[in-house]
């Protein structure tokens, strides 16, 4: 990549482009996998950018009571004492090696992350990648989630966003998990699945694809701006 | 004689438990966790690489967990296990990756595998994942990412 695709690619990230720059810029993207995957990654970068700086460490409202931390603290003493009983005084004996695998985290409950009953845990996925068992995987460790709160009576949201190649999810056409999809959408209520319309925008301009979403899921104007804005919110950023 | 140095070899690690969490309540303290979810020995690689640059950055200063959910799980899988897993196609406990998993975790950070994805690749935990350093199972590791984030880690997807 040159210099000038650089400096294209970047005022293209940020959106300051006139609509003919876009276009010669998207043929290019278009003409070069390699130009189209570092506007990917910049476009990531962008975003994981605005967020650290959105959100700094100890604003995060959702944070737990300071108080549970002394608990924590006895917990782990009390954990180190005994794999330091039973392992020989923390020699890393095998056995004490091969014990620490199975421990679970000290304050680690299981699959409920704690917060106060109240609190609405809100959740935010971003898909960028075209992985879709990836992202498969990802639904069954999201579905448990929402059992488990369910079953614990805890309010929690989730939101899907995908965007870039990600979208191919929530395609009509490409999506490997439409079933699934739509069983999940139906019985959670408190799930949303989210498609990025500057995406579909640039299949159709690009390719001349008319991109069909899946019915269960809602469309937004930009994926990025979408999650930068739900982290600003306070909602929890994980990425797919 | 024993029961006594046994005793306050306890009282010992108490106290130091709580004076590290002490620590790490003073607001000073910067707690990040690393998210893999990559299968590639590549990807996985040049994100322990980032840890460990970002460790040499911050220094005493920081707290690091890396959270290995579906197919970053196969970083610590054994090349042996390839035979039975399913649907893993990469197995990356080689000497090279152990040797770079042990030098991060002897400088304190601890990697949490989660369960549904050894499950789900039929990972035995006893067999065929590497059994050493600062390494735990976690239930399921998408909550166990939300639940770090809860507690103020600040997230990072190399």
């Amino acid at each position: 990549m040159n210099r000038h695709d650089e400096i294209d690619l970047n005022a293209y990230v940020d959106g300051e482009l006139t609509p003919d720059e876009n276009l010669a810029l998207l043929d290019a993207l278009q003409q070069d996998p390699e130009l189209a995957k570092e506007a990917c990654q910049l476009n990531n970068l962008k975003a994981q950018v605005q967020l650290a700086y959105a959100s700094p460490p100890g604003l995060n409202t959702c944070q737990r009571p300071r108080r549970r931390s002394a608990w924590t603290a006895v917990a782990a003493g009390l954990l180190i004492a005994a794999a330091g009983g039973a392992g020989g005084w923390l020699a890393g004996s095998p056995t004490a090696q091969q014990d620490r695998l199975v421990v679970l985290d000290p304050d680690g409950r299981g699959q409920a992350p704690a917060a106060a009953d109240s609190e609405e845990t809100r959740i935010v996925f971003h898909l960028t990648t075209p992985d879709q068992a990836a992202a498969a995987e990802l639904l069954d460790d999201v579905e448990q989630m929402l059992q488990a709160y369910e079953a614990d009576g805890k309010p929690l949201r989730v939101e899907i966003v995908s965007n870039g190649e990600g979208l191919d999810l929530l395609r009509d056409r490409l999506s490997h998990y439409k079933g699934r999809i739509h069983q999940l959408a139906e019985r959670y209520q408190n799930l949303t699945f989210v498609a990025c319309k500057n995406t579909i925008d640039r299949l159709k301009v690009q390719q001349g694809i008319e991109v069909n979403i899946v019915p269960d899921a809602e469309v937004i104007d930009s994926g990025v701006d979408y999650v930068v804005k739900r982290q600003q919110e306070g909602w929890i950023y994980i990425r797919g | 004689m024993r029961l006594n140095t046994t005793l306050s070899r306890l009282f010992v690690v108490i106290l130091l438990a709580l004076g590290l969490a002490q620590a790490g309540t003073a607001g000073e303290r910067i707690r990040v966790v690393y998210h893999v979810n990559a299968e590639s020995a590549r990807h996985q690689m040049s994100a322990l690489r980032s840890v460990r640059n970002h460790l040499r950055a911050e220094g005493d200063r920081i707290t690091i967990r890396v959270v290995l959910q579906g197919r970053g799980v196969s970083m610590l899988v054994l090349p042996a296990a390839l035979l039975h897993l399913n649907g893993l196609h990469q197995a990356n406990a080689t000497p090279q990756m152990t040797a770079l998993v042990d030098e991060l975790s002897d400088k304190g950070v601890q990697f949490e595998i989660c369960a549904n994805s050894l499950k789900r690749h039929a990972i035995d935990p006893d067999h065929d994942l590497y059994a050493t350093g600062n390494i735990v199972i976690v239930p399921n590791g998408v909550a166990e990412l939300a639940r770090l984030q809860q507690r103020g880690y600040l997230y990072i997807k190399p």
